[in-house]
C-alpha cells in the first residue's frame, strides 16, 4: 500500500541515527537508579521547560488538533485551548511543592506523607491504566502516518518506533529521554512557526485577517464519500461543528484543564531539576513554547482546509499535506520526520513512567525487594524493555483506533484518579490513608467504565450519553477523596481516644 | 529521674556533644536540660562572624532544634532553656537550678588568635563546675559522622517542605491568579457550551468566541511570564 518517499525516509534514518547517537553517548553517565528515573535530579530548568513540552507535545497535540481544526473548526481549537489551559495547574498548584516532596515517581509524591504500601499500589496501577491510554494512541498514531509519510507499513512503523524507544529508554533512561524530548520541543516549535508563515505568506493575508475572512464565507469540508460539505463560514468559527451536547463541550473541556497536572509522564519531568523554584520555571518556559505552539496551530488547521490540503479518510494527514502544498517536497519530508521525533518523544516519556511504576513502586517497594544500586538499575532497564515490547503488541492490536480521541480519554482518567489524590496529599491537612487509597481506585473504575458504556464504546444504546467521563468523574473522585477522609478520621480520632482511656 | 545538662551553641563540637549527651542521657534513662546561652556583651558584625567561623557553625544555626529532633529520635525526655548572660556563669547556675548530674558540652581546638581571645568557655566551666563535666572535642571522623547526622536530622519533613513554599507569598499570589484564571476560564466554558450565540457576534473583524479563546492562550502565557518574573524577585529578596 505504501510508496518509499527517499526524502522523507533519509531524514527519518538520519533522526534514528542521531537518537540512537545521544542515548549511547548518554548512557555512559547512567549508573544509579536516581540517573535513570529523574537524570540525577540535575536538569537545568531551560532545558526541563522544552523537554516538558516536547514531552506533552504528542501527536495528538500536532497531527491531531491540526486535523480537529481543519474538519471542526472551533470545536477542534478547544482542544488547544483546554491543553494549554491544564498548565495553569501546573504552575500554580503543583510544580513547586511536587518537587519538594517527589523522588523517582508519582507514588513517591503520594507515599511521602504516609509510607503506606497500600496508597503506593494504586497509585502505581493508576500510572499504568493513564500511561497506557496515553500510550496506544500514539503507538497507533505512529503506525498510521508512517505508511503515505515514509513509505512503510503499519506494523513496521510500530515495531520502528517501539525499537527507537526501547533504545533511548533502556541506555540511559531519562538522561537521553530528556534529550530526545528537548531536541523535538525545539524542532516542533520551529516546525509549526514556518508553517504558519508559509500560510500566511501563500494567502497572502495577515494574522487577522487569514481569520476573518472564514467568518464571512462559506467553508467546504471534503467527506469521506467524496462529496463536500459546505457550511457558513460564522457557524465552523463557533462552538457546536463537533459536540453538538453542550454538556460533551463542558466535559471535555474539564477533563482537559484537571488532566494535565496529573499525567504521570509529564509529572515525573519536575523530579528531574535542583529544586522547586527550577519546577516552577521550567513550567513558564514550557507554557511559553506551548502556548505559541496552540496558537498556530489554529492557523495550521485551518490553512489545511483554506487550501484543501485535506483527506477525509484520515484527518491525522492535514499538517504533513499542508506542508507539502507550501514547501513541496523537501518541506513535506522535514515536517513529516518531526511527526516521528514528536511520537519518540512522548512514547519516550510514557514508557519512563510506567517502567517506574512497575520496578520501582511495585517490585522495590510494594514487593520489598530491596537491591543494591546495580540490580535495581538492570530490573529498571529490563522492566522499561517489557514495556516497550508491550507498547509495540498494543499499537498493532489497537489498528485503526481513533487517536486524539483516545488521548482525552487520558486525561479524564488522569484527572479522575491521580488529581484528587495529589491536591489532597499537598494541601489538606485532613487527607487520610484510606481516603487517597479509594480515590485514587473509585476515580479510576468510574471513569474506566464510564467510557466503557459511552457512545464511544456502545455506538447504540449507550448506556451513558456523553462521550468524555469527566464531568462525572472527576467531581465523583473528588468526593470519594474527601469523604473517605472524613470518616476514616473519626475513626482514628475514636481509637486514639480508646487509647487513651484505657 | 536524673538530668544531665547540655549546653549548646551549634557550633560543630557542640553537635558532637549533643550526639554523646543524647546517647548518656538514655543509657542512664536520664532527662536532658538544652541550654543555650546568649552572650550580652554587645559585638560587631565583624566580630560574630569571626567568631561563628573560628567555632565552625555549620549552617549559622543555635543548635536547639537539632537537640530536640535527636532527643526525640532516642525517646529522651528533653526541656528547653535560653540564658541571657556570662556564659560560663549561666551554665554553671542551669546545672544548680536543674540539679544536673553531668553537664555536657564540646571545645574547640582553637589556635592563635582566636584562642586568646575566645578562650575557653570548657576549661572555665571545668574548674567552677560542681559535678562531672564531660567536655567532648571531636575527631576528624567523629565530625564527619555528626555533620552526616545534622543533615539527616534537620532535612525538613515532606508536609514542612510543602509548608515552606506555600507558606510564601509569591504562592498566595499564584493561589490568587489561579483563582482568577479559572472563573475566566468558566466563563468562556459556559458561553461555549450553553450561550453559544454570544460567540458568534462579531469583534474587532473576528467573532466573540475567536477573540476570546486567543485571549485566553496570550493571558496563560502573559501570566506565566510575569508571576514566574514576581516570584523571581520575592525569592531574591528573602
Amino acid at each position: 500500500m505504501a510508496e518509499l518517499q527517499p526524502l522523507s525516509f533519509a531524514i527519518f534514518v538520519m533522526i534514528t541515527m542521531a537518537t540512537i547517537g545521544i542515548s549511547i553517548y548518554a548512557a555512559r553517565r547512567v549508573r544509579t537508579a536516581g540517573h535513570y528515573y529523574v537524570a540525577g535530579g540535575g536538569v537545568r530548568w531551560v532545558v526541563n521547560g522544552f523537554a516538558i513540552a516536547g514531552d506533552y507535545l504528542s501527536a495528538a497535540s500536532f497531527l491531531g488538533i491540526t486535523g480537529l481544526v481543519a474538519f471542526s473548526g472551533y470545536d477542534g481549537f478547544i482542544y488547544a485551548i483546554g491543553f494549554l489551559a491544564g498548565w495553569i495547574v501546573a504552575l500554580f498548584l503543583v510544580a513547586e511543592p511536587l518537587r519538594a516532596i517527589g523522588k523517582y515517581t508519582f507514588a513517591d509524591a503520594l507515599t511521602s506523607k504516609f509510607k503506606s504500601k497500600k496508597i503506593r499500589l494504586v497509585a502505581a496501577i493508576s500510572t499504568l491504566v493513564v500511561s497506557v491510554f496515553y500510550l496506544i494512541p500514539q503507538m497507533v498514531g505512529s503506525g498510521a502516518i508512517v505508511g503515505p509519510l515514509i513509505g512503510l507499513d503499519y506494523e513496521i512503523g510500530v515495531v520502528v518506533i517501539g525499537a527507537l524507544v526501547i533504545t533511548i529508554v533502556a541506555t540511559a533512561g531519562m538522561v537521553s529521554t530528556t534529550w530526545v524530548q528537548f531536541i523535538k520541543g525545539f524542532l516542533l516549535l520551529i516546525a509549526a512557526i514556518a508553517l504558519t508563515i508559509g500560510v500566511l505568506v501563500v494567502a497572502g493575508m495577515g494574522p487577522i485577517e487569514f481569520l476573518g475572512q472564514f467568518l464571512s464565507g462559506e467553508v467546504n469540508i471534503p467527506t469521506t464519500g467524496g462529496g463536500v460539505n459546505t457550511v457558513p463560514g460564522d457557524v465552523f468559527m463557533s462552538p457546536g461543528m463537533k459536540y453538538t451536547n453542550p454538556l460533551d463541550f463542558v466535559s471535555l473541556a474539564l477533563g482537559l484543564i484537571l488532566g494535565t497536572a496529573a499525567l504521570p509522564h509529564i509529572l515525573i519531568r519536575y523530579f528531574t531539576v535542583p529544586k522547586p523554584s527550577d519546577a516552577r520555571k521550567s513550567t513558564v518556559i514550557a507554557i511559553v513554547v506551548m502556548g505559541v505552539f496552540y496558537l498556530l496551530t489554529l492557523y495550521l488547521g485551518l490553512g489545511a482546509n483554506f487550501f484543501g490540503t485535506l483527506d477525509p479518510s484520515d484527518a491525522n494527514l492535514a499538517a504533513p499535506m499542508l506542508a507539502s502544498y507550501i514547501g513541496g517536497e523537501a518541506f513535506y519530508a522535514i515536517i513529516s520526520s518531526i511527526a516521528f521525533a514528536t511520537i519518540l518523544g512522548t512514547v519516550a516519556g510514557l514508557i519512563m513512567a510506567s517502567a517506574g511504576a512497575i520496578a520501582h513502586d511495585i517490585y522495590t517497594e510494594v514487593l520489598g525487594k530491596k537491591t543494591d544500586e546495580k540490580r535495581a538499575l538492570r530490573i529498571s532497564k529490563i522492566t522499561a524493555i517489557s514495556v516497550g515490547v508491550i507498547a509495540i503488541a498494543l499499537g498493532i492490536l489497537a489498528k485503526g483506533q481513533n487517536v486524539a480521541f483516545l488521548v482525552g480519554l487520558a486525561f479524564a482518567i488522569a484527572a479522575s484518579a491521580n488529581l484528587p489524590a495529589l491536591l489532597c496529599t499537598l494541601f489538606w491537612k485532613r487527607t487520610t490513608e484510606w481516603g487517597i487509597v479509594m480515590g485514587i481506585i473509585v476515580g479510576l473504575v468510574s471513569s474506566v467504565a464510564l467510557i466503557a458504556v459511552s457512545p464511544a464504546m456502545m455506538s447504540e444504546g449507550a448506556l451513558f450519553s456523553l462521550f468524555n467521563p469527566g464531568i462525572v468523574s472527576i467531581p465523583l473522585g473528588f468526593a470519594v477523596t474527601i469523604g473517605v477522609s472524613l470518616l476514616t478520621a473519626d475513626r482514628v480520632d475514636a481509637k486514639a481516644a480508646e487509647n487513651t482511656a484505657g | 529521674m536524673s538530668t544531665i545538662l547540655l549546653a549548646t551553641d551549634g557550633s560543630l563540637p557542640a553537635l558532637a556533644a549533643t550526639v554523646r549527651a543524647v546517647a548518656e542521657a538514655k543509657q542512664r534513662s536520664a532527662s536532658l536540660v538544652i541550654l543555650k546561652v546568649i552572650e550580652q556583651i554587645p559585638r560587631t558584625t565583624l566580630e560574630r562572624a569571626s567568631d561563628s567561623r573560628a567555632l565552625q557553625r555549620p549552617e549559622g544555626e543555635d543548635g536547639i532544634e537539632y537537640a530536640k529532633e535527636l532527643a526525640a529520635i532516642d525517646k529522651v525526655p528533653a526541656t528547653v532553656l535560653v540564658r541571657e548572660g556570662p556564659i560560663v556563669g549561666e551554665i554553671i547556675r542551669a546545672a544548680e537550678e536543674t540539679g544536673a548530674e553531668l553537664i555536657v558540652m564540646g571545645t574547640s581546638s582553637l589556635k592563635g588568635l582566636n584562642r586568646l581571645y575566645l578562650g575557653s568557655v570548657a576549661k572555665a566551666v571545668v574548674s567552677q563546675s560542681p559535678v562531672s563535666v564531660l567536655v567532648v572535642k571531636p575527631t576528624a571522623d567523629e565530625t564527619k559522622t555528626v555533620r552526616a547526622k545534622v543533615r539527616e536530622v534537620i532535612e525538613p519533613s515532606p508536609a514542612k517542605a510543602v509548608a515552606a513554599i506555600t507558606r510564601t507569598r509569591q504562592f498566595r499570589v499564584g493561589l490568587y491568579l489561579f483563582a482568577a484564571y479559572v472563573i475566566g476560564y468558566a466563563i468562556f466554558v459556559l458561553f461555549g457550551s450553553y450561550i453559544r450565540d454570544v460567540f458568534q457576534i462579531p469583534a474587532l473583524g473576528l467573532n466573540v468566541g475567536l477573540v476570546a479563546g486567543l485571549l485566553i492562550i496570550v493571558m496563560t502565557i502573559a501570566l506565566a511570564i510575569g508571576f514566574n518574573a514576581y516570584a523571581v524577585r520575592a525569592e531574591r529578596e528573602e
